[in-house]
């Protein structure tokens, strides 16, 4: 129960606080490329333990998420294209 | 919605109508947008269950933390520390560390947000690493209506576009329906996994941050090189550090990189 409270605290603070509060502007830059930084952290060393054993696996099928949205700009057939190649190589 | 394009005349119950099918609208969007992250989950709140019980946890237990709690880092080590023996104290300090990344991702999705307490209560309990993204990054069409919630403000010398919170709250709601049925699944068939069956589950969560960062990062050259320092630094902390401290450091560092060397404005943003 701790350890819900020690989540939702984090989560909701900046929320209750956040929209009301005037940021100045390299701040408001800074938060504005959170999200980014944050899908690269999160991607990267993730990926390589799709299958822990074979790194290579979820590089692969990085490749074919990346190759996919790229082309066809579409969520769905990005998803599908890396699925497949990791359940194929697996 | 093409009847509800001309209002401007209409009495007051039809518009009240007609925001209320507005809110439906990007509710129905948001869960629809949402759903890749439930496919996502699914494997993985599975695998927790499977393991949670492993360490010793009743399945109503288990099932109540991934209620309670509702983070996959946080749940995992959780379980991971039980097993070895830790004291509750230490599982609470180390899910604190773990989820220091949510204040930094809420600090920043709250420039996205215009909401009174409650709606905020209520959306900051479905903030996770995924739900933040691609909240974050939704590209919303404005459906055919007057006064649509999407407002704009101006923040400094720039301008904010605020998310529906009915939509924010369809895209969190998929995504925590995803993660408790794979927990209750992984309860049941604990005994009877197939084989191999994560791997390929597992590279969706991945894939769908790809598909988000992708687009973004085509038309800007910053967006990608903060995305590729974000991913190297993690990389390079997690070596040293635990993926929750990792994952906070390399957001910040990259993301403040980002500010310092393109900070008189990166494209697409």
């Amino acid at each position: 129960m701790g350890m819900a409270f020690v989540t939702y605290l984090p989560r909701t603070l900046p929320l209750l606080l956040g929209s009301e509060v005037r940021l100045p502007l390299w701040l408001e830059r800074w938060l504005k490329l959170v999200p980014y930084a944050a899908l690269g952290a999160l991607i990267f060393p993730g990926i390589l333990t799709v299958d822990p054993n074979r790194p290579w696996i979820g590089i692969l099928g990085g490749i074919a998420a990346a190759a996919a949205a790229w082309k066809w700009k579409n969520f769905v057939i990005a998803l599908a294209a890396a699925f497949l190649v990791v359940y194929i190589l697996s | 919605m093409e009847s509800y394009t001309n209002l401007s005349g209409a009495p007051a119950k039809a518009r009240k109508n007609a925001a209320a099918w507005e809110q439906l609208w990007y509710f129905t969007k948001g869960l629809k947008q949402g759903l890749p992250i439930a496919l996502g989950y699914f494997p993985s709140a599975l695998a927790y269950g499977v393991m949670a019980l492993a360490a010793g946890l009743s399945a109503r237990q288990t099932i109540l933390i991934s209620v309670l709690v509702f983070s996959g880092a946080g749940q995992f080590m959780a379980v991971n520390l039980l097993s070895g023996g830790a004291p509750p104290l230490a599982i609470i300090t180390a899910n604190l560390v773990v989820n220091l990344r949510y204040f930094v991702m809420s600090a920043s999705f709250s420039r996205r947000l215009n909401v009174n307490w409650l709606q905020a209560a209520i959306i900051g309990f479905g903030v996770t690493d995924e739900t933040f993204v691609m909240n974050y990054l939704a590209d919303l069409e404005k459906p055919a209506l007057s006064g649509s919630p999407l407002g704009e403000r101006g923040t400094g010398n720039e301008q904010a576009v605020y998310l529906p919170p009915s939509y924010v709250l369809g895209v969190n709601s998929i995504s925590y329906a995803g993660w408790i049925l794979g927990t209750y699944a992984g309860t049941l068939f604990a005994d009877a996994l197939p084989p191999g069956f994560g791997a390929g589950m597992g590279i969706i969560l991945y894939a769908m941050f790809i598909a988000l960062l992708i687009p973004a990062a085509a038309g800007s050259w910053g967006i990608g090189g903060v995305a590729a320092a974000g991913g190297a630094l993690c990389w390079l902390l997690s070596q040293y550090l635990p993926f929750g401290w990792a994952m906070v450091l390399a957001t910040t560092l990259a993301a403040a990189g980002g500010v310092i060397i393109w900070g008189e404005g990166v494209d697409g943003l």
